[in-house]
């Protein structure tokens, strides 16, 4: 399967505003997400505004500390810290306008429609349930499907992703799976509540690059034919470049910067934008010098107006 | 970019020859060796004879998947693991002899650094970033805890952290800040061979760079080894003259960097290229 070309993409602009348009998944305006309170907070999400349209495929990179996770969550309902404080003028749904003020309660509530996979399988599946279990309880939450049929839909699901020996997965826990089934036996999990947005944070980080090309092939493959909307949140620009339609670029809480995935090294003109393009290693990096970096790129071209993260710019080296 | 030697802060003049050194011994030997793990399963086989040599200033890259023996390979190279059969030798000297004795150990130390992949376990949580890097420095290097502060400031700040930085505690650190730590608690003793597993796989792209060009430099100054190991392609191939592919404990294909990418042997090579997007520009006159 081959990702869909740039032209199909519905047209984007260069930030993560589609102009409010009819076909429109989602739509959220000043989303904001703040943690901690008075001289300690920190604002993560500065006032986003994004729209995916239907079955489109998004793609949000950007740095660990960009709030690229945080805008993800927010989407999602599951900002659930004590500390976090999330507003929006409105986030539409699906025609639904959504609630996603942070509850004292620790559990998030689920939002039909809307699903989230996270970069850790080993961490977000139940430890001591079975991966079956797991899955018949997702299906069984949409309602009206009864156990018996749950149990065969689950191994459908299964089939879905790959997993064909569903026997043993159904009846494994977590621990009992390599990381790439124990990915995928997420993905089946997130498909099977039928998402018109799916949610990927980092989907692929955690595995081999061999495993997460696979993944990324498997993923956007089986939104295609779910006919879902997905947005990546992901650190691998390359990779999000080749399999998204859109991409966004995220930077201190702001998206930055983006475009049409194809034609992006020509749309991006942030220089944070640019730096990141520029310094992903790639096979063909192997010949030079030094590897270029995105402090000296930041330095480079717009000297005192931006800096990087204060965990990715290092200050400027002494010269004696 | 190009840095000077003294902003390393590692030391900017070259080391005394190592005295441990003998003539016609490679700095890092390993002679058919191979690793067996007993599990639940039966007998798992790591490494399978695996031979490789390393001299001072040269570097191999190790790239291969998730279980495929890279990481049991390095482990083996420090003395943290025992070779099941064959022999792994620095400078001459097996390391499992290295590791029996104080004062071996002590020499094993100072001739070889590990930096791994997770550098939240590489760190003791109750100490500072200071303490655990002025530790080496006073047993290794015998330095008085002045002269330890003062290299610690200085190798802190030419991988772009500050003083500030080191009297926190690991765990307030960010994953890019504690790596660059853990590269710097390494490159303090002044190893003669760094043994790098994973190094740049958890940092983000910007901070790859910066890392990858301050490794290649320490050891371009220092006369220093680098056994890369990774599974990332294109960082091993930017750090490393020399790749070694391995699959299955083995090693499946081995070369000049140039020539394993452009005109790989092995099914598995190619496989690994592609999954890297493959060369952009292709193999160039």
């Amino acid at each position: 399967m081959s990702p869909r070309r740039a032209g199909e993409s519905p047209p984007g602009g260069g930030d993560g505003d589609l102009g409010g348009r009819e076909d429109a998944v989602l739509t959220a305006r000043g989303l904001t997400v703040e943690y901690g309170t008075g001289a300690a907070s920190a604002v993560a999400v500065d006032a986003v505004d994004l729209d995916i349209a239907r079955g489109e495929r998004v793609a949000l990179v950007g740095e660990s500390g960009s709030g690229k996770s945080s805008l993800g969550l927010a989407i999602a309902g599951f900002q659930t810290a004590p500390t976090a404080r999330v507003s929006a003028e409105r986030v539409v749904f699906g025609g639904r306008t959504l609630d996603r003020s942070v509850r004292p309660s620790a559990i998030p509530h689920a939002t039909p429609g809307m699903a989230m996979m996270f970069q850790d399988a080993m961490t977000s599946l139940d430890p001591v349930w079975r991966i079956g279990s797991q899955l018949v309880a997702v299906v069984r939450a949409r309602g009206g499907v009864r156990r018996s049929d749950a149990a065969a839909e689950a191994a459908g699901w299964l089939r879905r992703v790959g997993l064909d020996d569903t026997e043993r997965v159904l009846a494994a826990r977590p621990y009992e799976l390599s990381g790439g089934m124990r990915q995928r036996a997420m993905l089946a999990m997130t498909l099977a509540g039928r998402p018109s947005l799916l949610i990927a944070d980092e989907p692929t980080s955690a595995l081999d690059a061999s495993l997460a090309r696979e993944m990324m092939e498997l993923l956007v493959a089986s939104v295609a034919e779910s006919g879902s909307a997905l947005l990546v949140i992901s650190h691998d620009i390359r990779l999000c470049q080749e399999f998204a339609d859109r991409v966004l670029v995220m930077y201190r809480g702001r998206i930055v910067d983006g475009g049409p995935a194809a034609d992006l090294d020509a749309s991006v003109s942030h220089p944070y934008a640019r730096g990141l393009l520029r310094c992903v290693p790639t096979l063909d990096s192997y010949r030079l010098e030094a590897m270029p970096t995105l402090a000296d790129d930041l330095a480079a071209r717009r000297p005192g107006q931006v800096t990087g993260p204060a965990s990715v710019a290092p200050e400027p080296r002494r010269t004696a | 970019m190009t840095t000077e030697a003294s902003e390393i802060g590692v030391g900017g003049t070259p080391d005394p020859v190592d005295p441990g050194a003998g003539p016609g011994y490679a700095l890092l030997q390993m002679q058919e060796v191979t690793r067996r793990f007993r599990t639940a399963h039966g007998v798992f086989t790591a490494v399978d004879r695996v031979s490789m040599e390393l001299d001072g200033g040269s570097a191999i890259g190790v790239v291969g998947e998730s279980g495929s023996g890279k990481s049991t390979l390095g482990r083996m190279a420090v003395g943290l693991d025992r070779p099941t059969t064959g022999t792994v030798s620095l400078n001459g000297r097996s390391v499992v002899g290295l590791a029996r004795s104080r004062a071996d150990r002590r020499y094993l130390r100072q001739t070889v650094q590990l930096i791994g992949q997770d550098s939240t376990s590489s760190f003791d949580p109750r100490l500072t970033v200071r303490q655990s890097l002025r530790l080496p420095l006073r047993r290794l290097r015998g330095m008085s805890t002045e002269e330890a502060d003062a290299t610690v400031d200085e190798t802190l700040t030419s991988l772009g952290l500050s003083a500030t930085h080191a009297d926190r505690s690991p765990g307030e650190l960010s994953g890019g800040q504690r790596q660059r730590a853990s590269l710097a608690r390494a490159l303090v003793v002044r190893p003669r061979l760094l043994v790098c597993d994973e190094v740049v796989s958890a940092l983000d792209v910007s901070v790859q760079g910066e890392v990858l060009n301050l490794l290649k430099e320490y050891c371009t100054t220092h006369g220093a080894g680098l056994l890369f190991i990774s599974h990332g392609l294109p960082a091993t191939a930017f750090a490393c003259r020399e790749l070694v592919v391995m699959r299955a404990g083995r090693i499946v294909e081995r070369g000049p960097t140039e020539q394993v990418l452009t005109e790989p042997g092995h099914g598995y090579t190619r496989q690994l290229i592609a999954a890297f997007g493959g060369r952009r520009d292709g193999p160039r006159p």
